[in-house]
């Protein structure tokens, strides 16, 4: 494990390494070429902020799809429930109208 | 006047559309501008390209610019923002690779070697210290390079990374342990 002096003075000669790192100059003429590519540039015309809005039309329309789908699937939940209601109430009232003859023969048998 | 006031100064003008403000503006920091992406990602054709499009970043967004605050910490952040850009741009096209300066023939400003055999030695070292620089994530990237090549302090490096100074000094403690690792031989 290094010491912490041993760590220092690895710090210190990283920090001193890095200072050889040479990096370049300006070329000749940077400014006026930036200058030139400033001019260049064609003037924003008055509707330039309108491809801002462009991913907002898309995300409302990602939103309409999404909700559109949403409510058709509520919908078609709610006619199953429906149909399955239906269907079980029907059922159901099968079983009184057996129950109700069955009463009936229950009564018929009655001395 | 001292250099701020100076350059508050032309970033008013440049407000009201003064392009012979703008100019000097380029000429009082290309180099530090220019310098400061290439250390970031080595193409020396790039730096150049990248910076112009950092100084005309500075000029369309003047109108923004607040005299109170300090001009180079606010146009280092507009540099730090281009080299991440370039360096998620790049990302998404993975063919394209970080050239060193060297391979593509720009000469480094202080060439002071005469013997090839020296010139090749200091080749390799000025590649593996870029590299080593590149592969840094992007903060600790610009706090280094803020801190050890241009003498910002950490009060201006929080500014541009928009933390705070023990921030800045946790990414420079992760910077230069990385650094020591992946430079550990040529120290």
């Amino acid at each position: 494990m290094n010491q912490p002096s041993q760590r220092s003075s690895d710090d210190d000669k990283v920090w001193e390494l890095l200072g050889r790192h040479q990096s370049i100059e300006p070329s000749v003429g940077f400014a006026d070429r930036t200058m030139r590519r400033l001019t260049a540039e064609p003037p924003k015309p008055a509707w330039s902020w309108l491809p801002s809005l462009r991913w907002a039309g898309v995300g409302l329309a990602a939103l309409a799809v999404v909700v559109t789908l949403g409510i058709g699937q509520h919908a078609r939940d709610t006619r199953r429930a429906e149909l399955y209601v239906q269907t079980h109430q029907a059922d159901y009232l099968d079983d009184f109208d057996v129950i109700a003859a069955l009463d009936q023969l229950a009564g018929e048998n009655q001395l | 006047m001292i250099a701020e006031d100076a350059d508050a100064a032309l970033m008013v003008r440049v407000k009201a559309g003064d392009q012979s403000a703008f100019r000097e503006l380029i000429e009082r920091h290309q180099r530090v501008v220019i310098a400061t992406i290439h250390r970031a990602i080595g193409d020396a054709w790039e730096a150049e390209d990248l910076a112009q499009r950092v100084f005309i970043q500075i000029y369309h967004s003047a109108g923004r610019y607040q005299p109170t605050a300090k001009f180079t910490t606010w146009m280092f952040t507009i540099v730090h923002n281009t080299i991440r850009n370039e360096y998620r741009r790049r990302s998404r096209h993975a063919a394209q690779s970080l050239e060193s300066a060297h391979e593509t023939g720009w000469e480094p400003a202080d060439q002071r070697a005469a013997d090839p055999g020296e010139a090749a030695a200091n080749s390799e070292l000025q590649a593996r210290i870029q590299a080593a620089i590149g592969d840094l994530p992007a903060s600790q990237r610009t706090a280094i390079i803020l801190c050890r090549f241009e003498g910002q302090s950490y009060e201006e490096i929080a500014h541009v990374l928009d933390c705070s100074v023990p921030a800045v000094k946790s990414l420079l403690h992760r910077a230069r342990e990385t650094l020591k690792e992946q430079l550990r031989g040529l120290y």
